[in-house]
């Protein structure tokens, strides 16, 4: 009896063993992957899985979302060609230029201006970065009234010091530097931001050396704070360049693309094509050309701004 | 705790993998019985039916909300008491594109208000519930309506994908009071008076004879002066664009010359706001819809007696922009009868007169108009007026929305001077030529 209880207790224990092999076989192995496993099957099911399927629906000419016939690059052909799309995507250049400018110009002056003593300093960083958190809908609606050449606020303010009515949406000239306006006006303080926390970062002992050495505040600024903060400048400037090359909710709100093509955007055609005309084949195209140009102009971005020869 | 943890998530994803390619389980001996077999025991089982099919209805906007804030969807119920209806709000722009997504992904309403251009898009992509059927059963003869209220909706193929709702049209709004101190005693007939009044009226700084409109609004503005002046967007079996004929080339030049006589502003700067130009005396006549009475009356109540409407000025034609918008069923509903009743329902006379009377859309039905509670109505009875005289618009083409977009940027390039109409029109027609093939 005492035998077959010693066995009974052999077995048990081999049997635990095996467990606990087994626990750290799977926390090894599966551990990791369990985790991100939720993650992933979100992101495949509403990222991964959608831009591949566009890709090859940018083959096919469509009927919704059903593959009719494959027509290779029929599609990307007519866009290259297309007047229209030329003119969304030199738009959307200009407006992203102007945007990304204005942010960083605003944000970084603004910022070197809080950095200094400044009494009330932390209410003005609150009150700057107000904007960025306005939801866009809103902010769209907001300025399409601020906007209007007779009633608006902006067009009042401007009576105050003797310019005549801007038609700011209503003029093909207008419409764009309306626009990069009101992302200057709802960025910048996220730059400041950024800027304001790239600036405690830099240590004292370099403008103290600098001053021994006689640099003014403008060679401090060019030789010292500039190149430190490019760390911090290549940040926004990507950030910034993603978003504004998605530039749709302000002509989708306020102007429809126009006057005369003056506000039409790539993402915006890329809804026009999808939802408007139904011709998604066509409209995962141009999604698949905006994807190519953003993806290179960011790999150029980042080769610009070389940050380790800076440093 | 972390290894417990681990065996957790671990145990968790095994299972939900295990438990999604687990087969479903085999059916028993009852499930695999012919029907035949099962249809005694069904008939003892079944009890009376106490469960209410649910009409799904979609609706736009304020649409939507005047109708469940009526006593329209109660009326309904208690007319059909085998129906609840559900309506659902939803904006204009995300209707079209949610009814385009049910195609694919399932979802749809019982039935769904439209525009009227939606439906040749529709159409093509095989998504609407024919509805000739419908109407033969229900006896519903065109003369009933006003005029091509149900044809509008039948596209080339021959079939009708539509049922009429509510009739748009457009009439013209004018400042009394400005046209008086002008020395008019009445609004402008045709084009000829309305070039006239309209320089009368403009000073060039703080008033304007005619109002700007804006994107579509400005489509609708030059749908009605095309139309005037005998044309179309399109040919008769909509295939090709037709804004490079004689008519077409006519209304675009029409159309710049009263921006360029400066009655419409053209200084970009001096566009304002329709609807706010119009109350504060900037516009003296603006062409508009129905809406308008609701929002003089809610939102200038100061300019009572000071406004009126008329008929809009004709030219060659009297036809202006206008037509039926329409209730549509998808051909996933699945409730269709439910949909057929909904619409059968609100194309009874008096409760087109009871939608009529309380939110100010003009019915589609003619014997809506002599129900007593729209019958003394003078803005009912001019929509009507305007409705018999003739409208059309853009329908039944793939892309109605695009064409339309098109359009009206053809139309800012020649108010600004970008084009010269000929160019202009050459342009648009290569393009909407393009998506009326459904390129």
């Amino acid at each position: 009896m005492a035998i077959r209880g010693l066995d009974h207790s052999k077995r048990f224990n081999n049997i635990a063993v095996q467990l606990r092999d087994i626990f750290i076989w799977i926390k090894k192995n599966y551990f990791i992957p369990a985790t991100l496993a939720p993650a992933l099957i979100i992101l495949f099911a509403y990222v991964y899985y959608p831009a591949i399927y566009s890709l090859f629906l940018s083959f096919y000419k469509t009927r919704l979302i059903t593959r009719e016939e494959f027509i290779g690059f029929e599609h990307y052909i007519d866009i290259v060609f297309d007047p229209i799309f030329r003119r969304a995507l030199f738009n959307t250049t200009i407006y992203s230029i102007g945007a990304i400018v204005g942010t960083v110009v605003c944000g970084l002056g603004l910022a070197l201006i809080l950095d200094s003593p400044l009494r009330g300093k932390d209410i003005f960083r609150g009150v700057f970065f107000i904007p960025y958190i306005i939801p866009f809908a809103a902010h769209t609606l907001l300025w399409y009234w601020l906007f209007d050449p007779r009633y608006g606020l902006v067009n009042f303010l401007l009576g105050f010091i003797g310019i005549d009515p801007v038609p700011w949406l209503t003029s093909s000239h207008w419409v764009l530097p309306a626009f990069i306006l009101m992302d200057i006006w709802k960025r910048f303080g996220f730059a400041m931001v950024l800027f304001l926390a790239g600036l405690q970062t830099i240590p004292d002992d370099l403008y103290d050396a600098a001053t021994v050495d006689g640099a003014g505040e403008l060679n401090k600024l060019r030789f010292i704070t500039l190149p430190l903060l490019t760390p911090v400048t290549l940040f926004i400037v990507i950030i910034s360049f993603l978003h504004t090359f998605q530039l749709f909710i302000e002509p989708f709100v306020m102007t429809k693309g126009g006057p005369a093509y003056a506000s039409i955007s790539i993402v915006y055609i890329i809804y026009q094509e999808g939802f408007r005309t139904l011709n998604i084949g066509h409209s995962s195209a141009i999604a698949v050309i905006l994807f190519i140009v953003i993806f290179v102009l960011t790999i150029a971005l980042v080769r610009r701004f070389d940050i380790e020869q800076i440093y | 705790m972390n290894k417990l943890f681990a065996l957790f998530l671990t145990g968790s994803l095994l299972l939900g993998i295990v438990a999604g390619c687990t087969p479903a389980p085999a059916p028993t001996e009852a499930e695999l019985a012919p029907a035949e077999e099962m249809e005694e025991p069904m008939e003892e089982a079944e009890e009376p039916m106490t469960e209410k099919s649910k009409v799904v209805v979609w609706m736009a906007g304020d649409d939507a909300r005047f109708m469940m804030e009526s006593d329209i969807p109660a009326m309904f119920e208690e007319a059909n008491p085998d129906y609840e209806v559900e309506i659902v709000q939803l904006p204009w722009d995300a209707l079209h594109d949610k009814i385009v997504a049910s195609f694919t992904g399932g979802e749809s309403p019982s039935v769904s208000q439209g525009a009227d251009h939606w439906v040749g898009e529709f159409a093509i992509l095989g998504g609407l519930e024919p509805l000739d059927d419908f109407k033969s059963e229900m006896g519903y003869q065109d003369d009933d309506f006003l005029p091509n209220a149900w044809e509008h909706f039948r596209y080339a193929d021959g079939v009708l994908y539509a049922a009429p709702f509510i009739w748009e049209s457009r009439l013209l709004f004018y400042r009394t009071d400005l046209l008086e101190e002008a020395g008019f005693e009445g609004p402008p007939t045709n084009f000829e008076e309305m070039v006239e009044f309209g320089k009368a009226l403009t000073n060039g700084e703080d008033q304007f004879g005619v109002a700007h409109q804006e994107s579509w609004l400005d489509f609708h503005f030059f749908s009605w002066l095309l139309y005037a002046v005998g044309g179309d967007f399109v040919n008769e079996d909509f295939s090709e664009c037709t804004l490079t004929n004689e008519a077409g080339i006519e209304a675009i030049t029409f159309y710049k010359q009263l921006y360029d006589e400066n009655i419409i502003p053209k200084d970009p700067a001096q566009r304002v706001e329709t609807f706010k130009g119009f109350k504060e005396g900037y516009y003296a006549m603006a062409e508009s819809g129905a809406w308008w009475f609701g929002l003089l009356g809610s939102q200038a109540p100061e300019l009572e007696g000071k406004w009126d409407v008329a008929l809009l000025p004709e030219d060659v034609t009297t036809i202006t922009y206008g037509h039926p918008n329409p209730w549509v069923v998808p051909a996933s509903s699945e409730n269709k009868e439910g949909a057929k009743a909904w619409m059968a329902f609100m194309l009874q006379p008096e409760i087109a007169a009871e939608w009529a009377d309380f939110y100010g859309q003009t019915p589609a039905i003619k014997a809506a108009f002599d129900d007593p509670k729209i019958s003394d109505s003078p803005e009912q009875q001019a929509m009507l007026e305007s409705a018999l005289r003739g409208v059309n618009s853009l329908h039944n083409v793939p892309a109605a929305e695009t064409i339309t977009e098109v359009v009206w940027n053809m139309l800012a390039e020649v108010r600004d001077d970008i084009k010269e109409p000929e160019a202009a029109a050459e342009d648009t027609c290569q393009q909407m030529n393009d998506l009326l093939a459904n390129k």
